[in-house]
């Protein structure tokens, strides 16, 4: 299941660098999809973040506990949100009749939105600590914490596209 | 040991009471300066900070793993840190001559600071997790990932404060 990880990484590498080829040479015409005002820092730490996160929901070999109803409400909510909020990001990038464009508030609302998942994490880390006898954290309790900020992150990022900065 | 967590949730909320305060009453004088204060990234320091800090001194009943020698070495660097970074931020309240001003820009540094500590936090969250073969994490795990996180946050701090981004 390493593989499975490490594969994920090269993926997202290879398709980070691919872009970057693309705008390079200028073939990318839409303006919604300009990569100048992406924070990359940003988007890195969530796409280690939702690896981690999906690692933690699928790729475990250790069996989640057996009243982990919310893990399994997650392993079907993460997908779904991530395949909504991808076709929601598609739509954006091919769609030329957006009324929002984008500029270095664009770049601020990536920011924001990785403060605001850190936040939820940290409180999510801290509301688990609270309740916590031993001081680990078991494979559902992670998946909880991630989710956390991987939801706020998705939220937020939504709620400053349409609010700008 | 519960009662120390509570504690700090108290002394959040009494420190941000403190801060309207001042905020509230010193609108025309250059004191202390508010204005440019990202407190969302401030609250995710300080409750990082609580959960590093309870992780390091507060619960006894877990004992650390015999090797952990880098673990004591964090107790000592976290304890001296704190130390400074309360020196420094009492130096900057106070010291009305300091020629590196208070703009737009300083809250945008808390912003960017947030983002890279959410970087280096699911960056060593992906590596624990790669090196993990039950998918939990025990306290010496938690206590390297936060502090990641942490000297990430105080080093990207110092380094924007300095360089105005």
């Amino acid at each position: 299941m390493k593989y499975y990880l490490l594969l994920m990484m090269a993926i997202v590498l290879v398709l980070s660098i691919l872009v970057l080829m693309i705008k390079r040479r200028n073939r990318i015409t839409t303006r919604s999809l300009s990569t100048k005002y992406t924070d990359f820092i940003s988007v890195t730490a969530m796409v280690v973040g939702g690896i981690v996160l999906m690692d933690s929901l699928f790729g475990g070999i250790t069996p989640l506990q057996a009243d982990d109803s919310l893990t399994k409400i997650l392993q079907i909510m993460v997908p779904v949100m991530l395949i909504l909020f991808l076709v929601f990001y598609t739509y954006l990038a091919v769609s030329k009749n957006s009324n929002i464009t984008n500029d270095e508030r664009t770049e601020f609302s990536f920011t924001k939105s990785a403060r605001n998942a850190l936040l939820a994490t940290n409180i999510a880390f801290f509301c688990f600590l609270v309740g916590s006898n031993t001081l680990s954290l078991a494979r559902s309790t992670i998946i909880i914490i991630l989710a956390c900020g991987y939801f706020v992150f998705l939220g937020s990022a939504v709620f400053y596209y349409y609010w700008k900065v | 040991m519960k009662s120390y967590l509570i504690l700090n949730v108290a002394l959040v909320f009494v420190f941000s009471f403190f801060q309207w305060l001042i905020i509230r009453n010193r609108k025309n004088r250059p004191f202390i300066r508010q204005k440019h204060v990202d407190y969302l990234t401030n609250y995710a320091g300080i409750s990082l900070a609580s959960v590093l800090g309870y992780l390091l001194w507060g619960g006894n009943e877990t004992p650390f793993r015999s090797g952990d020698a880098l673990i004591n070495i964090l107790q000592s660097v976290f304890f001296i840190s704190i130390i400074i970074g309360v020196i420094f931020i009492i130096f900057l309240a106070v010291n009305n001559n300091s020629n590196i001003g208070s703009d737009e820009r300083t809250e945008l540094i808390d912003t960017k600071t947030a983002r890279n500590m959410l970087l280096a936090t699911n960056v060593a969250l992906f590596v624990f997790l790669v090196g993990s073969n039950n998918m939990t994490l025990s306290r010496s795990d938690l206590i390297i990932i936060l502090a990641c996180g942490l000297f990430t946050g105080v080093g990207s701090w110092l380094f924007y404060y300095f360089r105005k981004p």
